[in-house]
């Protein structure tokens, strides 16, 4: 079961977002000239994109400036490949991004450049949370998010549902941070949360419009050691943001 | 002076410089104990706004299944602000210290004075701030006859410096192995 229609009348995003949104497990083809793509979906992430010899997230962007040719989506095609790691919402942000910088981009009838580019920002921020990754100690997963709650950049150690907890803190990170402001105690530094399982941290990068979250075993983790990174690799994240 | 508040000047006296307000808060919002020595500081304001931080992160917590919150560290500019969950989190902790303070030592005196300030906290005011319905249907929490004030009423040590001056040097003379008032 599925459906099939044409990009003319529903954009990629929309196909990707719908699909993750229930959380399906699926094949979208799309086919625009003589370029033949597929994205599969298992649980409502991508986990594999694949064009020609060519597979992962650069497969992902190009798709999405796509605006015509037919789509085929098939349920409960699954795939044992997994060339994206990015959540999906982090892959659309990124693709709408990319969009705004270089509108008039077709990559449907030229060979598509699908090598990623050392200084791209999105893979800028996944290498540098891999970089914090390996210097915390008792590290869980950490994520570059915005105030809107939704990720930039994941990094995890184990799967975790990165989109719903992170949703969540953005929500307690604005409530302390109003607070905050409220009984004068000045700028929002950082916030952790102690529980049975977990520290949890999260960094305000300068200007407040995005935060760096991380997360370290309760039992295995060091609270100044995460303190001291969470403010080095807050201000790396700064730095890795275009100006706008 | 109550075991509760006996056991908050203690807690005050070993943090020493670095204390700006401490409440012991019903999740209603409201302080049963506490104060401040800094009168910017609104101790009642940071009681109503931090139950609001503690419910929300305790929902969370039970939501994206991380456990049961220990508590929560603030760091603004100028300050820490903790929040601490007691027993069965009927009711929390909060500490709020200069952003000079040394967190690890705040943090073991917290860990230390907890449980003291647990069984200090008065079975009345437990009652009378608690928000379970079970505690709705026992007997009133204010006896017949008292003044319904008593019920949610707020022990301030330090909100008002001037007026309660000779009475806090008396206590400081009595606790003076405890804490000086700057």
């Amino acid at each position: 079961m599925g459906m099939n229609g044409n990009l003319n009348d529903i954009a990629v995003a929309e196909l990707i977002q719908l699909n993750c949104l229930d959380r399906k497990t699926a094949r979208l083809q799309v086919q625009h000239a003589k370029d033949l793509a597929e994205i599969y979906f298992k649980n409502g992430e991508i986990v594999h994109a694949l064009m020609g010899d060519s597979s992962g997230e650069e497969v992902v962007y190009q798709i999405l400036s796509w605006k015509e040719g037919p789509f085929s989506l098939e349920n409960e095609i699954e795939t044992t490949e997994s060339s994206v790691k990015r959540s999906w919402s982090g892959l659309l942000l990124e693709g709408a991004r990319r969009l705004d910088e270089n509108p008039k981009t077709d990559f449907g009838k030229d060979e598509p450049n699908l090598e990623p580019e050392g200084n791209k920002m999105s893979q800028k921020f996944d290498d540098i949370l891999a970089e914090l990754a390996e210097e915390v100690t008792g590290y869980i997963a950490s994520a570059l998010v915005g105030v809107d709650g939704i990720n930039l950049a994941v990094n995890e150690k184990v799967k975790l549902d990165l989109d719903l907890i992170n949703s969540q803190m953005t929500m307690l990170l604005k409530l302390v941070e109003s607070s905050s402001k409220k009984i004068g105690a000045g700028m929002l530094e950082d916030n952790l949360t102690t529980t049975e399982k977990a520290y949890i941290l999260m960094r305000f990068l300068p200007g407040n419009k995005y935060f760096l979250i991380l997360s370290a075993g309760r039992k295995t983790g060091n609270l100044g050691n995460m303190r001291l990174l969470s403010k080095m690799y807050a201000e790396r994240l700064m730095k890795a943001m275009p100006h706008a | 002076m109550t075991k509760l508040e006996q056991v908050i000047y203690k807690f005050r006296g070993e943090l020493g410089g670095d204390f700006i307000s401490t409440d012991v808060v019903g999740l209603d919002g409201i302080s049963i104990a506490g104060g401040s020595i800094d009168p910017d500081f609104d101790a009642n304001e940071i009681s109503a706004r931090f139950a609001e931080v503690m419910k929300l992160a305790k929902k969370i917590s039970e939501k994206i299944d991380i456990g049961d919150i220990d508590d929560n560290l603030v760091t603004t500019e100028k300050n820490y602000i903790i929040t601490r969950f007691l027993g069965n989190s009927s009711f929390f902790w909060v500490v709020v210290t200069t952003s000079n303070a040394t967190l690890g030592t705040l943090r073991i005196l917290m860990n230390e004075y907890a449980p003291q300030i647990l069984e200090a906290i008065p079975t009345e005011d437990h009652h009378s701030s608690s928000t379970t319905s079970e505690v709705k249907n026992e007997a009133p929490a204010v006896q017949e006859g008292q003044p319904k004030e008593k019920k949610s009423r707020r022990i301030n040590f330090w909100a008002d410096k001037d007026s309660d001056k000779e009475d806090l040097e008396k206590d400081a003379e009595k606790h003076k192995n405890s804490y000086m008032f700057p």
